[in-house]
């Protein structure tokens, strides 16, 4: 077993590191404040080629395996994960349905200029009353000649007011339930679709979340994005792995960045005549979150590995997606703690790092939904 | 009361962050201020009891109102109630009872917190009293206050035996108020720098003897963690209602999902803890009131009530799924609230070691 990263995947990290430090890094506060998309950084950011980051080279893309992915997500959200959202979402789940499936003429409009960041892209599964619960997917696409009519709401739209596209789940047979689900690509200016509220939200700002309206949407027959009707479910399982350790990986960016501030704090700051840094509850403290940290990046690595050889790697994913955010979720509640009251001045980042990592919660499923899917799977159907 | 109050303007004291003056004074005018204090000074002479039922229900409402109010009832008047001149009393702790002065106290400064010992602010001694230099920090109020209670050493060598509290008033020369610290939790409280320019201030400014601060501190200091602990229980059971309301409205796999178990463990897990919570923080009070309290009860009820608090409003957040981070929800600010009780009257971590050391003090037998 070899654990070690390849050499191309060493020097990726490298630089990817280097340019998160030195573009993203520096702007995560004000795109926090701000909670606006920074279209400066984008245009700046998206110049270098990595919203091709999965896709061939032949296409413009960077034709990055699944382990250098990750190692991307993760620099991408330890620099903002307001900044990386926007950008995965055009890296992966904005643009998947439309290269898997879209015909050249689509791409030629929508895949390759989403991939140098003309367009932006985003993903439409959740709706007022249903997130993990997919079946229950109340917006309709009802054939009508050699169109679709879309009609619906969709909510939590990553992107949302700014997307030029957008891939949207739709049933077209609700009594079919799950089974009737299928996805459709809607362009930006499509009569009847449009941008509803933006929701303000405690964490994960600088992404703009919204409510996307589809009120009597009519798109060509070409824009099912689908071999086959009725597959969406089984469409979606395609990425659903690589989405989920994806989260993991976000949260790992979140976790280091908290982390590095908890340290620097740790050694400096002086209590009872010593740096905090000396009292062993606070060395437990960093000797607990390294741990975590290191096996939610075994977890994530090795998840990413199976994806990349193509083995079974569900219940990895599900496992990387949960262990990683959990293990975030502590070390940006140990670093508050170690900042003492600090930690909830705005002037610094661990209340940042503290509300944004509560975003990783929900996309990929919640983890009360993962537990009882994991659990079903290990103990089978009875 | 305060449920009709308050608790309709605790988005709005949160998302303004002003500090809530009608409020404030409706408080005052209602005679709470004076909970603790005698009622020849106009005060309701109750029982640590009931003011902990005060603080928990302050803090269900709204925390940055919480901070506020319970700053004016107990730190921030009871150094001149128990050491202040007639002249004094009638100047700031009448008024502060009726909710026409502010008053706050000041320990914090920016490189020291728990550790009392390693203030820098000095206080000289000179003719005409002492001269207070020094800044201080995450000061509750600060901005509004018309008095302060500020800790200054007259002897940094001694560490905590050089510590005195000093009444500083509102235009002394020298006093003013520097930044304001933009936070995520009890909002509406203004959390500011004070500093302290060579202020000048009479010998009978004083509270006490020299050096006797981190005693007299030491006599409130269990009340401020029980205090701590009712407002620790206040935002659990406010956010558990949240939590329960969502569960039995939200509808997943086409039932509500307060009918999945793993819900129902959350629901079963929080209750459990907020009742614990609320047992060790009232039988802390109530051994208070008995006269019988140990610094380590108290330590226990802030800590894990406050544990709980931050534990509940995880868990809610998560019940109300992605909605846990929309801002027209209150389970956002739940969120954000909690880690306001971690810090004051103590860290989690200093605390564990008091317990632990008091513990490891005794024989096993009489381990309680």
């Amino acid at each position: 077993m070899d654990f070690a990263l390849t050499e191309e995947q060493q020097f990726f990290k490298k630089i990817i590191t280097d340019t998160v430090d030195r573009m993203v890094v520096p702007k995560a506060r004000e795109i926090d404040e701000k909670d606006e998309f920074p279209w400066e950084l984008w245009k700046d950011f998206t110049k270098l080629g990595y919203l091709g980051l999965r896709y061939p080279e032949e296409i413009g893309g960077m034709n990055a395996d699944p382990v250098t992915a990750m190692i991307f997500y993760e620099q991408i959200a330890r620099g903002s994960v307001g900044f990386a959202q926007s950008v995965i979402m055009n890296i992966l789940m904005g643009t998947y349905f439309v290269y898997r499936f879209g015909s050249e003429e689509i791409k030629k409009r929508c895949l390759y200029p989403a991939m140098k960041g003309e367009k932006v892209a985003t993903m439409c599964f959740t709706e007022d009353q249903s997130g993990s619960d997919l079946a229950a997917t109340r917006t309709t696409a009802v054939k009508d000649g050699n169109e679709w009519v879309i009609n619906g709401t969709k909510m939590w739209i990553t992107n949302g007011p700014h997307a030029d596209i957008a891939t949207v789940l739709a049933t077209t047979d609700p009594s079919l339930g799950a089974k009737g689900l299928n996805f459709f690509l809607v362009e930006k200016g499509t009569p009847g679709f449009s941008p509803g509220q933006i929701i303000d939200k405690l964490g994960c700002r600088g992404t703009v979340t919204g409510e996307l309206v589809f009120d009597n949407v009519r798109i060509p027959e070409e824009n099912l994005l689908g071999a086959e009707l009725n597959k969406g479910v089984e469409y979606l399982a395609e990425i659903l792995d690589e989405v989920r350790v994806m989260t993991a990986a976000m949260a790992m960016g979140i976790a280091q960045a908290a982390y590095d501030e908890g340290l620097e704090y740790a050694r400096k700051r002086i209590a009872f005549g010593k740096t905090i840094g000396n009292y062993q509850l606070i060395r437990a403290k960093f000797a607990d979150m390294a741990t975590e940290m290191e096996a939610s990046r075994l977890l994530i690595y090795s998840a990413a590995w199976k994806i990349k050889e193509k083995l079974p790697s569900r219940l990895e994913a599900g496992m990387a997606k949960m262990f990683a955010t959990e293990t975030c979720l502590k070390v940006v509640d140990e670093v508050t703690r170690i900042w003492g009251a600090n930690a909830f001045a705005n002037e610094y980042n661990p209340q940042r790092h503290f509300r944004d990592a509560r975003f990783l919660l929900y996309g990929g499923g919640t983890h009360e939904i993962l537990k009882d899917f994991l659990g079903r799977m290990l103990i089978g159907k009875s | 009361m305060l449920e009709r109050l308050a608790r309709p303007f605790a988005d709005a004291i949160d998302k303004s962050d002003n500090f809530p003056k009608g409020l404030f004074e409706e408080l005052g005018r209602l005679g709470y201020y004076g909970l603790r204090y005698p009622e020849e000074l106009g005060g309701m002479d109750a029982d640590c009891t009931t003011f902990t039922i005060f603080a928990e229900e302050l803090a269900r409402a709204s925390m940055g109102l919480a901070a506020i109010a319970t700053m004016q009832c107990l730190m921030g008047t009871d150094f001149i109630y128990r050491f202040g001149s007639d002249d004094q009393k009638k100047r700031c702790l009448i008024p502060a009872i009726q909710g026409e002065k502010i008053g706050t106290i000041a320990f914090t400064e920016p490189d020291c917190g728990s550790d009392l010992g390693g203030i820098r602010t000095r206080a000289v001694k000179n003719d005409k009293g002492y001269i207070i230099i020094g800044r201080k920090l995450w000061i509750t109020n600060g901005d509004v206050a018309d008095f302060v209670t500020v800790a200054a050493s007259t002897d940094p060598d001694k560490r905590l035996g050089g510590i005195g509290f000093f009444l500083v008033e509102k235009g002394t020369p020298g006093f003013s108020v520097g930044q304001k610290i933009e936070k995520i939790s009890a909002r509406g409280a203004a959390t500011v720098e004070l500093i302290f320019d060579e202020c000048q201030v009479p010998a009978e400014n004083l509270m006490g003897e020299e050096g006797k601060g981190a005693q007299y501190l030491n006599d409130i200091l269990s009340e401020i963690r029980i205090m701590i602990a009712g407002l620790g229980l206040g935002l659990a059971k406010s956010a558990f209602s949240a939590g329960l309301r969502y569960a039995r409205e939200r509808e997943a796999f086409g039932r509500p999902i307060g009918e999945f178990q793993l819900i129902q463990e959350k629901i079963a897990e929080m209750e459990v803890r907020i009742k614990a919570a609320e047992f060790l923080t009232y039988h802390a009070a109530w051994l208070k009131d008995k006269g019988s309290l140990t610094g380590k009860e108290a330590a226990m009820a802030k800590l894990y009530s406050t544990e709980t608090a931050c534990f509940v409003v995880d868990e809610v957040s998560r019940i109300h799924g992605a909605y846990g981070l929309a801002e027209e929800y209150p389970a956002q600010r739940y969120f954000r609230d909690g880690r306001f009780l971690l810090f004051g009257g103590g860290t989690s971590e200093i605390l564990k070691t008091i317990i632990a050391r008091d513990t490891m003090k005794k024989s096993d037998f009489d381990i309680t």
